[in-house]
Protein backbone atom coordinates (compact mmCIF):
# COMPACT_ATOMS: atom_id res chain seq x y z
CA UNK A 1 0.00 0.00 0.00
CA UNK A 2 1.45 3.35 -1.02
CA UNK A 3 0.29 6.68 0.26
CA UNK A 4 0.25 9.65 -2.12
CA UNK A 5 2.98 12.10 -1.10
CA UNK A 6 0.63 14.94 -0.19
CA UNK A 7 -1.54 12.71 2.02
CA UNK A 8 1.32 11.14 3.96
CA UNK A 9 1.87 14.09 6.34
CA UNK A 10 -1.85 14.09 7.07
CA UNK A 11 -1.86 10.40 7.93
CA UNK A 12 1.35 10.85 9.93
CA UNK A 13 -0.38 13.55 11.97
CA UNK A 14 -3.38 11.36 12.70
CA UNK A 15 -1.14 8.46 13.69
CA UNK A 16 0.90 10.73 15.98
CA UNK A 17 -2.29 11.89 17.70
CA UNK A 18 -3.50 8.34 18.31
CA UNK A 19 -4.31 7.43 21.88
CA UNK A 20 -6.20 4.50 23.32
CA UNK A 21 -9.88 5.40 23.41
CA UNK A 22 -12.45 3.87 25.73
CA UNK A 23 -15.67 2.83 24.03
CA UNK A 24 -18.73 4.87 24.98
CA UNK A 25 -21.32 3.04 27.09
CA UNK A 26 -23.84 0.81 25.36
CA UNK A 27 -27.17 2.53 24.56
CA UNK A 28 -29.16 0.96 27.41
CA UNK A 29 -26.46 1.75 29.99
CA UNK A 30 -26.06 5.29 28.65
CA UNK A 31 -29.83 5.83 28.80
CA UNK A 32 -29.98 4.51 32.37
CA UNK A 33 -27.15 6.76 33.57
CA UNK A 34 -28.71 9.76 31.85
CA UNK A 35 -32.15 9.06 33.27
CA UNK A 36 -30.87 8.66 36.83
CA UNK A 37 -28.79 11.86 36.58
CA UNK A 38 -31.70 13.80 35.06
CA UNK A 39 -34.20 12.66 37.69
CA UNK A 40 -31.78 13.44 40.53
CA UNK A 41 -31.07 16.91 39.12
CA UNK A 42 -34.77 17.56 38.57
CA UNK A 43 -35.57 16.35 42.08
CA UNK A 44 -33.05 18.83 43.47
CA UNK A 45 -34.65 21.63 41.44
CA UNK A 46 -38.16 20.80 42.63
CA UNK A 47 -36.90 20.69 46.21
CA UNK A 48 -35.65 24.24 45.75
CA UNK A 49 -39.14 25.35 44.70
CA UNK A 50 -41.79 23.09 46.25
CA UNK A 51 -43.26 19.62 45.98
CA UNK A 52 -46.98 19.19 45.55
CA UNK A 53 -48.75 19.39 48.95
CA UNK A 54 -50.36 15.94 48.74
CA UNK A 55 -47.13 14.17 47.74
CA UNK A 56 -47.40 11.44 50.41
CA UNK A 57 -50.92 10.56 49.30
CA UNK A 58 -50.31 10.39 45.56
CA UNK A 59 -46.94 8.67 45.34
CA UNK A 60 -48.48 5.22 45.48
CA UNK A 61 -51.88 6.11 44.02
CA UNK A 62 -52.51 3.80 41.03
CA UNK A 63 -53.06 6.58 38.49
CA UNK A 64 -50.00 8.55 39.48
CA UNK A 65 -47.80 5.52 39.89
CA UNK A 66 -48.95 4.21 36.50
CA UNK A 67 -48.25 7.54 34.85
CA UNK A 68 -44.81 7.78 36.46
CA UNK A 69 -43.85 4.29 35.34
CA UNK A 70 -45.13 4.97 31.84
CA UNK A 71 -43.14 8.20 31.60
CA UNK A 72 -39.97 6.60 32.97
CA UNK A 73 -40.27 3.71 30.50
CA UNK A 74 -40.96 6.12 27.63
CA UNK A 75 -38.04 8.40 28.53
CA UNK A 76 -35.73 5.41 28.86
CA UNK A 77 -36.80 3.91 25.51
CA UNK A 78 -36.45 7.26 23.73
CA UNK A 79 -33.05 7.92 25.32
CA UNK A 80 -31.89 4.47 24.18
CA UNK A 81 -32.79 5.51 20.63
CA UNK A 82 -30.81 8.72 21.12
CA UNK A 83 -27.71 6.74 22.10
CA UNK A 84 -28.20 4.37 19.19
CA UNK A 85 -28.59 7.29 16.80
CA UNK A 86 -25.17 8.49 17.94
CA UNK A 87 -23.44 5.39 16.56
CA UNK A 88 -22.81 5.54 12.81
CA UNK A 89 -24.29 2.58 10.97
CA UNK A 90 -26.81 1.97 13.73
CA UNK A 91 -28.57 5.28 13.23
CA UNK A 92 -31.34 4.06 10.94
CA UNK A 93 -33.37 2.85 13.88
CA UNK A 94 -35.74 0.64 11.91
CA UNK A 95 -37.87 0.11 14.99
CA UNK A 96 -37.81 3.72 16.12
CA UNK A 97 -41.01 4.81 14.42
CA UNK A 98 -42.90 1.83 15.78
CA UNK A 99 -41.53 2.51 19.25
CA UNK A 100 -42.39 6.20 19.13
CA UNK A 101 -45.91 5.49 17.90
CA UNK A 102 -46.29 2.89 20.65
CA UNK A 103 -45.14 5.38 23.30
CA UNK A 104 -47.42 8.13 21.98
CA UNK A 105 -50.34 5.70 21.74
CA UNK A 106 -49.77 4.38 25.28
CA UNK A 107 -49.63 7.90 26.72
CA UNK A 108 -52.73 9.14 24.89
CA UNK A 109 -54.61 5.96 25.80
CA UNK A 110 -53.61 6.40 29.43
CA UNK A 111 -54.92 9.95 29.55
CA UNK A 112 -58.04 9.05 27.59
CA UNK A 113 -58.83 6.39 30.19
CA UNK A 114 -58.29 8.85 33.02
CA UNK A 115 -60.34 11.56 31.29
CA UNK A 116 -63.21 9.13 30.72
CA UNK A 117 -63.66 8.66 34.47
CA UNK A 118 -63.64 12.35 35.16
CA UNK A 119 -66.78 14.52 35.26
CA UNK A 120 -67.57 16.42 32.05
CA UNK A 121 -66.50 19.77 33.51
CA UNK A 122 -63.01 18.47 34.23
CA UNK A 123 -62.22 18.28 30.54
CA UNK A 124 -62.88 21.98 30.01
CA UNK A 125 -61.08 22.85 33.26
CA UNK A 126 -58.07 20.94 32.01
CA UNK A 127 -57.77 23.36 29.11
CA UNK A 128 -57.68 26.39 31.41
CA UNK A 129 -54.84 28.66 30.19
CA UNK A 130 -53.64 29.01 33.77
CA UNK A 131 -52.14 25.58 33.22
CA UNK A 132 -49.54 27.23 30.99
CA UNK A 133 -47.47 27.64 34.17
CA UNK A 134 -47.15 23.84 34.26
CA UNK A 135 -46.17 23.80 30.58
CA UNK A 136 -43.38 26.29 31.22
CA UNK A 137 -42.22 24.39 34.31
CA UNK A 138 -42.14 21.11 32.39
CA UNK A 139 -40.15 22.75 29.58
CA UNK A 140 -37.77 24.31 32.11
CA UNK A 141 -37.26 21.00 33.91
CA UNK A 142 -36.42 19.33 30.60
CA UNK A 143 -33.68 21.84 29.76
CA UNK A 144 -30.97 20.26 31.93
CA UNK A 145 -31.65 16.67 30.77
CA UNK A 146 -31.67 17.84 27.13
CA UNK A 147 -28.47 19.84 27.48
CA UNK A 148 -26.79 16.95 29.26
CA UNK A 149 -27.71 14.56 26.47
CA UNK A 150 -26.66 17.07 23.84
CA UNK A 151 -23.23 17.41 25.43
CA UNK A 152 -22.79 13.66 25.71
CA UNK A 153 -23.72 13.26 22.04
CA UNK A 154 -21.33 16.03 21.04
CA UNK A 155 -18.36 14.74 23.02
CA UNK A 156 -18.65 10.97 22.93
CA UNK A 157 -20.82 10.02 19.96
CA UNK A 158 -21.06 10.64 16.23
CA UNK A 159 -24.66 11.37 15.28
CA UNK A 160 -24.77 11.22 11.49
CA UNK A 161 -28.41 12.34 11.54
CA UNK A 162 -28.20 15.25 13.97
CA UNK A 163 -31.73 16.48 13.39
CA UNK A 164 -33.18 13.07 14.25
CA UNK A 165 -30.92 12.78 17.28
CA UNK A 166 -32.01 16.24 18.41
CA UNK A 167 -35.68 15.44 17.97
CA UNK A 168 -35.31 12.25 19.99
CA UNK A 169 -33.25 13.84 22.74
CA UNK A 170 -35.72 16.71 23.00
CA UNK A 171 -38.57 14.21 23.33
CA UNK A 172 -36.70 12.15 25.94
CA UNK A 173 -35.92 15.26 27.97
CA UNK A 174 -39.51 16.48 27.60
CA UNK A 175 -40.76 13.18 29.00
CA UNK A 176 -38.47 13.62 32.03
CA UNK A 177 -39.86 17.15 32.39
CA UNK A 178 -43.42 15.75 32.31
CA UNK A 179 -42.49 13.18 34.95
CA UNK A 180 -40.96 15.77 37.27
CA UNK A 181 -43.72 18.33 36.90
CA UNK A 182 -46.29 15.72 37.95
CA UNK A 183 -44.63 15.82 41.40
CA UNK A 184 -44.77 19.60 41.45
CA UNK A 185 -48.27 20.33 40.10
CA UNK A 186 -51.20 19.38 42.39
CA UNK A 187 -53.60 18.68 39.49
CA UNK A 188 -54.36 15.09 38.55
CA UNK A 189 -56.88 15.90 35.83
CA UNK A 190 -56.18 13.85 32.73
CA UNK A 191 -56.79 16.66 30.25
CA UNK A 192 -54.64 19.10 32.23
CA UNK A 193 -51.77 16.62 32.31
CA UNK A 194 -52.13 15.76 28.64
CA UNK A 195 -52.22 19.40 27.50
CA UNK A 196 -49.90 21.14 29.93
CA UNK A 197 -47.52 18.43 31.12
CA UNK A 198 -47.08 16.35 27.99
CA UNK A 199 -47.45 18.78 25.11
CA UNK A 200 -44.11 20.46 25.98
CA UNK A 201 -42.56 17.19 24.76
CA UNK A 202 -43.48 18.23 21.22
CA UNK A 203 -42.02 21.69 21.78
CA UNK A 204 -38.72 20.43 23.22
CA UNK A 205 -38.46 17.85 20.40
CA UNK A 206 -38.93 20.60 17.82
CA UNK A 207 -36.56 23.05 19.50
CA UNK A 208 -33.78 20.52 20.00
CA UNK A 209 -34.05 19.16 16.48
CA UNK A 210 -33.00 22.64 15.34
CA UNK A 211 -30.40 23.09 18.06
CA UNK A 212 -28.86 19.69 17.38
CA UNK A 213 -28.70 20.24 13.63
CA UNK A 214 -26.29 23.08 14.37
CA UNK A 215 -24.49 21.84 17.47
CA UNK A 216 -23.97 18.18 16.68
CA UNK A 217 -22.00 18.59 13.46
CA UNK A 218 -18.60 16.92 13.35
CA UNK B 1 -19.87 -17.94 -2.72
CA UNK B 2 -16.65 -18.99 -4.44
CA UNK B 3 -13.41 -18.26 -2.67
CA UNK B 4 -11.70 -15.21 -4.15
CA UNK B 5 -14.90 -13.74 -5.54
CA UNK B 6 -15.30 -9.97 -5.02
CA UNK B 7 -17.79 -10.31 -2.18
CA UNK B 8 -15.56 -12.80 -0.41
CA UNK B 9 -12.55 -10.54 -0.72
CA UNK B 10 -14.68 -7.64 0.50
CA UNK B 11 -15.64 -9.62 3.58
CA UNK B 12 -12.02 -10.46 4.21
CA UNK B 13 -11.12 -6.82 3.77
CA UNK B 14 -13.86 -5.77 6.15
CA UNK B 15 -12.70 -8.31 8.73
CA UNK B 16 -9.15 -7.01 8.38
CA UNK B 17 -10.28 -3.39 8.79
CA UNK B 18 -12.38 -4.30 11.80
CA UNK B 19 -9.41 -5.98 13.43
CA UNK B 20 -7.07 -3.08 12.59
CA UNK B 21 -9.45 -0.49 14.01
CA UNK B 22 -9.96 -2.57 17.16
CA UNK B 23 -6.17 -2.62 17.64
CA UNK B 24 -6.02 1.11 16.89
CA UNK B 25 -8.60 1.79 19.58
CA UNK B 26 -6.17 0.15 21.99
CA UNK B 27 -3.43 2.54 20.83
CA UNK B 28 -1.55 0.42 18.25
CA UNK B 29 -0.04 3.02 15.87
CA UNK B 30 1.22 0.61 13.23
CA UNK B 31 -2.21 -0.96 12.94
CA UNK B 32 -3.72 2.50 12.72
CA UNK B 33 -1.41 3.58 9.91
CA UNK B 34 -2.26 0.47 7.89
CA UNK B 35 -5.95 1.02 8.63
CA UNK B 36 -5.87 4.64 7.43
CA UNK B 37 -4.01 3.74 4.25
CA UNK B 38 -6.49 0.99 3.46
CA UNK B 39 -9.62 3.04 4.00
CA UNK B 40 -8.17 6.03 2.16
CA UNK B 41 -8.24 4.02 -1.04
CA UNK B 42 -11.79 2.82 -0.43
CA UNK B 43 -13.00 6.32 0.41
CA UNK B 44 -11.34 7.84 -2.65
CA UNK B 45 -13.13 5.35 -4.90
CA UNK B 46 -16.41 5.87 -3.07
CA UNK B 47 -16.39 9.67 -3.34
CA UNK B 48 -15.06 9.61 -6.89
CA UNK B 49 -18.00 7.49 -7.95
CA UNK B 50 -20.54 9.42 -5.91
CA UNK B 51 -19.47 12.88 -7.01
CA UNK B 52 -17.96 12.43 -10.44
CA UNK B 53 -19.54 9.19 -11.62
CA UNK B 54 -16.19 7.41 -11.41
CA UNK B 55 -14.16 9.98 -13.34
CA UNK B 56 -11.68 12.59 -12.20
CA UNK B 57 -9.74 10.77 -9.52
CA UNK B 58 -7.61 13.85 -8.81
CA UNK B 59 -10.56 16.12 -8.11
CA UNK B 60 -9.83 18.51 -5.21
CA UNK B 61 -13.37 17.90 -3.87
CA UNK B 62 -12.67 14.18 -3.61
CA UNK B 63 -9.38 14.84 -1.83
CA UNK B 64 -11.05 17.27 0.57
CA UNK B 65 -13.83 14.82 1.30
CA UNK B 66 -11.39 11.96 1.88
CA UNK B 67 -9.39 14.08 4.33
CA UNK B 68 -12.49 15.33 6.11
CA UNK B 69 -13.80 11.79 6.42
CA UNK B 70 -10.47 10.46 7.68
CA UNK B 71 -10.44 13.23 10.27
CA UNK B 72 -14.03 12.42 11.31
CA UNK B 73 -13.18 8.72 11.58
CA UNK B 74 -10.11 9.65 13.64
CA UNK B 75 -12.12 11.81 16.02
CA UNK B 76 -15.04 9.42 16.35
CA UNK B 77 -13.16 6.11 16.25
CA UNK B 78 -14.25 5.26 19.77
CA UNK B 79 -17.86 4.92 18.58
CA UNK B 80 -16.98 1.80 16.59
CA UNK B 81 -17.89 -1.37 18.39
CA UNK B 82 -15.52 -4.16 17.26
CA UNK B 83 -18.36 -6.64 17.70
CA UNK B 84 -20.29 -4.89 14.93
CA UNK B 85 -19.61 -4.78 11.19
CA UNK B 86 -17.13 -2.19 10.04
CA UNK B 87 -18.61 -1.31 6.61
CA UNK B 88 -21.91 0.24 7.76
CA UNK B 89 -20.03 2.31 10.37
CA UNK B 90 -17.50 3.73 7.94
CA UNK B 91 -19.95 4.34 5.10
CA UNK B 92 -22.42 6.04 7.44
CA UNK B 93 -19.67 8.56 8.30
CA UNK B 94 -18.60 8.87 4.66
CA UNK B 95 -22.17 9.45 3.56
CA UNK B 96 -22.65 12.03 6.33
CA UNK B 97 -19.56 13.92 5.19
CA UNK B 98 -20.72 13.75 1.57
CA UNK B 99 -24.16 15.12 2.46
CA UNK B 100 -22.47 17.83 4.48
CA UNK B 101 -20.32 18.58 1.45
CA UNK B 102 -23.37 18.89 -0.80
CA UNK B 103 -25.11 21.04 1.77
CA UNK B 104 -22.18 23.41 2.07
CA UNK B 105 -21.13 23.63 -1.54
CA UNK B 106 -23.99 22.93 -3.86
CA UNK B 107 -27.46 23.08 -2.37
CA UNK B 108 -28.90 24.15 -5.71
CA UNK B 109 -27.35 21.17 -7.43
CA UNK B 110 -29.07 18.54 -5.30
CA UNK B 111 -31.06 17.10 -8.16
CA UNK B 112 -28.00 16.71 -10.37
CA UNK B 113 -25.95 15.27 -7.57
CA UNK B 114 -28.74 12.86 -6.78
CA UNK B 115 -28.67 11.66 -10.36
CA UNK B 116 -24.96 11.02 -9.99
CA UNK B 117 -25.54 9.17 -6.73
CA UNK B 118 -28.19 7.11 -8.46
CA UNK B 119 -25.69 6.40 -11.24
CA UNK B 120 -23.24 5.03 -8.69
CA UNK B 121 -25.83 2.54 -7.57
CA UNK B 122 -25.68 0.75 -10.91
CA UNK B 123 -21.92 1.00 -11.35
CA UNK B 124 -20.10 -2.24 -11.98
CA UNK B 125 -16.75 -2.85 -10.33
CA UNK B 126 -15.15 -4.85 -7.59
CA UNK B 127 -14.44 -3.42 -4.17
CA UNK B 128 -15.99 -0.08 -5.03
CA UNK B 129 -19.12 -1.79 -6.19
CA UNK B 130 -19.27 -3.56 -2.89
CA UNK B 131 -18.68 -0.30 -1.10
CA UNK B 132 -21.63 1.09 -2.98
CA UNK B 133 -23.53 -2.08 -2.14
CA UNK B 134 -23.20 -1.20 1.53
CA UNK B 135 -24.38 2.32 0.91
CA UNK B 136 -27.26 1.16 -1.23
CA UNK B 137 -28.41 -1.14 1.53
CA UNK B 138 -28.48 1.86 3.86
CA UNK B 139 -30.40 3.92 1.32
CA UNK B 140 -32.86 1.13 0.53
CA UNK B 141 -33.70 0.88 4.21
CA UNK B 142 -35.63 4.13 3.83
CA UNK B 143 -38.16 2.45 1.56
CA UNK B 144 -41.06 0.08 2.18
CA UNK B 145 -39.93 -3.52 1.79
CA UNK B 146 -41.61 -4.08 -1.59
CA UNK B 147 -40.12 -0.95 -3.17
CA UNK B 148 -36.73 -1.71 -1.66
CA UNK B 149 -36.75 -5.25 -3.07
CA UNK B 150 -37.66 -4.01 -6.53
CA UNK B 151 -34.88 -1.41 -6.53
CA UNK B 152 -32.44 -3.99 -5.20
CA UNK B 153 -33.26 -6.37 -8.06
CA UNK B 154 -33.05 -3.65 -10.70
CA UNK B 155 -30.15 -1.53 -9.49
CA UNK B 156 -28.00 -3.93 -7.53
CA UNK B 157 -28.55 -7.25 -9.23
CA UNK B 158 -28.79 -5.61 -12.65
CA UNK B 159 -31.92 -7.48 -13.69
CA UNK B 160 -34.14 -6.21 -16.48
CA UNK B 161 -37.50 -4.57 -15.97
CA UNK B 162 -39.20 -7.51 -17.67
CA UNK B 163 -37.54 -10.08 -15.39
CA UNK B 164 -38.44 -8.17 -12.26
CA UNK B 165 -41.99 -7.59 -13.49
CA UNK B 166 -42.44 -11.32 -14.06
CA UNK B 167 -41.03 -12.21 -10.67
CA UNK B 168 -43.13 -9.69 -8.79
CA UNK B 169 -46.27 -10.34 -10.82
CA UNK B 170 -46.56 -6.69 -11.85
CA UNK B 171 -46.96 -5.18 -15.28
CA UNK B 172 -43.90 -3.38 -16.63
CA UNK B 173 -45.77 -0.07 -16.46
CA UNK B 174 -46.74 -0.62 -12.83
CA UNK B 175 -43.16 -1.58 -12.05
CA UNK B 176 -41.82 1.60 -13.62
CA UNK B 177 -44.32 3.66 -11.65
CA UNK B 178 -43.18 1.91 -8.44
CA UNK B 179 -39.53 2.61 -9.26
CA UNK B 180 -40.36 6.24 -10.00
CA UNK B 181 -42.13 6.59 -6.65
CA UNK B 182 -39.30 4.86 -4.82
CA UNK B 183 -36.72 7.19 -6.35
CA UNK B 184 -38.88 10.17 -5.48
CA UNK B 185 -39.12 9.00 -1.87
CA UNK B 186 -35.36 8.55 -1.69
CA UNK B 187 -34.79 11.97 -3.18
CA UNK B 188 -37.00 13.55 -0.54
CA UNK B 189 -35.22 11.65 2.22
CA UNK B 190 -31.83 12.77 0.95
CA UNK B 191 -32.98 16.36 0.83
CA UNK B 192 -34.37 16.08 4.37
CA UNK B 193 -31.04 14.81 5.61
CA UNK B 194 -29.25 17.68 3.93
CA UNK B 195 -31.32 20.23 5.83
Amino acid sequence: MTTPGETKPFIDRLVDELQATPAPPRPALGATLWLVTSVLTGTALITLVHWRPDLDAIVLAPNHLGLSLLLVASAFATATLVFRSGIPGRDRLPASRRLIFTIAFALVLFFALIARREPAGALAAGLDPHGAHCGLTAAFLSLIPATLLLLVMKRRYAPVRPRLTGRLLGAAAGLVGALLVSYHCPSDEGMHQLVWHLSPVLVTAWVFSHVASRVLRF
Amino acid sequence: MKKGSPLNSFEEREERLRELLARSQAGDREAYRTFLELIMETLTNYFRRSIHGGRDADSPQVKDLVQETLLAIHEKRSTFDPRERFGPWMFAIARYKMIDFFRKHAREKVAGDWDRLEATLVTEGDSERLATHEDLEVVLGYLPERQGNILRMLKLEGRSVREVAEETGMTETALKVTVHRAMKTLKIRLREEME
